[in-house]
């Protein structure tokens, strides 16, 4: 996306972190970009970040689409207070109209991936720590189950039922306005 | 996408990045607290319903926030307290309310009970901090006859009227002085009125000619009520000091004018602070050069740790009129030996013309028994003794020791009553 392209410019001057993936693999970024990701955010306060920040728990093909994601996002950021502040829900709102459409486009697209994929941006996310990804994330897959029964949902993420016919219609009883 | 061209740099070379690469997630590999997560951001209905997923499911809904949203997904408004008392807490997101407050079926309505319930551990602490109370809420302010609210933020506002509202409670709550106190002038036939724990408001002034009871309790926060004024409060029979959250937190409490009040308490050895017309006090302790007396308090309660007659009967002094006496101790107490001329001028001039005496946390020993004692031989107008012992398994042999240590049998008042009961009595009673 072209957009993106933009982001990196500013950031030629910027502060570069250099992000390692599980698989070794380096991506250099900018600090604006590296820090929506709060346990970057608190590593560079640290000073731990000489060196490269390996990522143990993502791997290179996960980090790339992360990176992406926050990539944008950081762009959307930087018209506020510079590299430093982070992606607050307030930022968003200065932000104007086209741009915020642009970015719900973006993050629709971003989310078109298959579902183990999903399930490892969402671990990502919550290891990275970067809220709105995660958020975004877990909205995808709520909304998936949105409206499916039980089967259904069973079906789609292989899920096995431990529970004995006791238990649940111990559950139906309690929570019996859920099931009417 | 530009990331993607990062792809082609590298292909994964390890072990372990193989078996990363490989293994396929499901969506049981995400932690609890995702899964939780997800359950919450479904409707309600839709959350409860992933519990029979599997046991995990049922786990995960249970121990995360309830998403109670009925704006966009209703349930019929029979069902929420159903839905409310089959979750354990806590909730996500509750949006309905201000659309609630807005629907006609709540026109005219007379009682509101705002309850957003904080867990203990989260007392005190400012963040998160307490949702606001939906303006809407004031939307009643010319019909509530009854308004009762817990933990919330109050609007600031000073333009509130409720011309028709008779109780008032503030509990947990964070309030304004100003908003407070215009809140009270604008209340023009309040009756009784609770401020307990709340933050945001140190200094409470009540002018009112229809007021009858009123309740305070100090919160522990800085901005927590330190003074109470009642400068005008004619139909003031009844004034309630709570025990506050932190002992060590003052509060004064000055009554200008209260000619009908009636029941005083709960009072402790330093706290709080009352001025009653030019009669001082500091707890339980008479202090200030001045000692007038208080006629109207018939019932008072008391707690004083080291349990000492002198105290209480100083005490007692200011309230010639006297009826009931609670108290409270917690120490073996001071010896409370005791002679006629003593106290000849409060025993000679009929001083004491006590109904009723109840005594916690009776021990039974020399200071107690010699302190009840006082009241037994010299209480012409006693009718009962209620001594609330704090053991378990006490034979009937020691009750009997007791009531002749006490000399019950010499009593001044020959219609008293003398009741001595195990502490869980009192409770039984309570609940009854």
């Amino acid at each position: 996306m072209a957009s993106a392209g933009s982001g990196d410019e500013k950031a030629a001057a910027a502060a570069m972190i250099t992000l390692i993936s599980s698989d070794n693999e380096k991506f250099e970024v900018t600090e604006a970009t590296a820090t929506l990701s709060q346990t970057i955010r608190h590593m560079i306060e640290d000073g731990c970040t000489d060196g490269g920040v390996p990522l143990p728990n993502v791997t290179s093909k996960i980090l790339a689409r992360v990176i992406e994601y926050c990539k944008k996002h950081a762009t959307a950021a930087a018209g506020e207070e510079g590299s430093s502040s982070s992606f607050s829900d307030a930022a968003f709102l200065e932000v104007d109209r086209a741009f915020l459409e642009e970015l719900e486009e973006f993050d629709d697209a971003f989310l078109e991936v298959d579902r183990a994929t999903l399930f490892d941006l969402i671990l990502a996310a919550n290891y990275l720590d970067i809220k709105g990804l995660l958020n975004l994330t877990c909205q995808k897959v709520a909304d998936s189950v949105k409206g499916k029964t039980p089967e259904q949902i069973r079906e789609m993420y292989n899920i096995v039922n431990d529970l004995t016919p006791e238990e649940e219609a111990e559950i139906r009883r309690e929570t019996q306005w859920a099931f009417e | 996408m530009p990331s993607r061209l990062r792809m082609t740099n590298r292909r994964c070379t390890t072990l372990l990045c193989l078996r990363m690469t490989t293994r396929r997630l499901y969506i049981s590999d995400l932690p609890d607290a995702i899964l939780g997560d997800i359950v919450s951001r479904l409707p309600a209905k839709g959350g409860a319903r992933t519990q029979v997923l599997s046991s995990r499911w049922r786990h995960a809904w249970r121990s995360a926030p309830l998403n109670l949203d009925l704006r966009l997904h209703p349930i019929p408004l029979a069902n929420v307290p159903r839905v409310l008392s089959s979750h354990p807490g806590p909730g996500r997101r509750f949006s309905t309310l201000d659309g609630w407050l807005r629907s006609p079926a709540l026109d005219n309505l007379q009682e509101l009970e705002f309850r957003h319930d904080v867990p203990d551990r989260d007392r005190g602490n400012p963040n998160p901090p307490l949702p606001l109370l939906p303006v809407s809420a004031l939307r009643f302010s010319c019909t509530l006859r009854v308004a009762r609210f817990w933990s919330c933020s109050f609007p600031d506002r000073n333009d509130v009227h409720m011309p028709v509202l008779e109780e008032l409670h503030l509990s947990h709550c964070v309030v304004s002085e100003s908003s407070l106190n215009a809140l009270l002038a604008g209340c023009s036939v309040l009756q009784r009125l609770r401020l307990i724990y709340n933050d945001g408001c140190t200094r409470v002034r009540i002018a009112s000619p229809t007021l009858r009871s009123v309740e305070v309790g100090r919160g522990s926060g800085e901005l927590s009520l330190q003074e109470l004024v009642t400068e005008d409060a004619p139909c003031l029979e009844i004034l309630r000091h709570v025990t506050p959250i932190t002992h060590e937190k003052k509060m004064d409490i000055l009554v200008v004018s209260a000619p009908k009040l009636v029941v005083l308490g709960h009072i402790y050895d330093r706290f709080p602070r009352i001025e009653i017309g030019t009669t001082v006090f500091k707890g339980v302790h008479v202090v200030g050069n001045t000692m007038g007396v208080v006629c109207s308090v018939k019932v008072l309660s008391l707690s004083n740790k080291s349990l000492s007659l002198g105290v209480i009967l100083n005490f007692m002094r200011c309230f010639p009129c006297l009826e009931e006496l609670n108290l409270n101790t917690l120490f073996k107490g001071k010896k409370n030996e005791w002679d006629d001329n003593k106290y000849r001028s409060l025993i000679g001039t009929g001083g004491i013309c006590l109904k009723k005496i109840v005594l916690r946390n009776y021990k039974g020993n020399e200071s107690h028994v010699n302190f009840v004692r006082f009241f037994v031989l010299n209480a012409r107008a006693i009718e009962s003794i209620k001594l609330v012992f704090p053991y378990r398994n006490v034979t009937k042999a020691w009750i009997k020791g007791q009531r002749s240590q006490l000399q019950f049998e010499k009593r001044a008042s020959k219609s008293a009553q003398l009741d001595i009961v195990p502490s869980d009595s009192l409770r039984k009673e309570a609940t009854a």
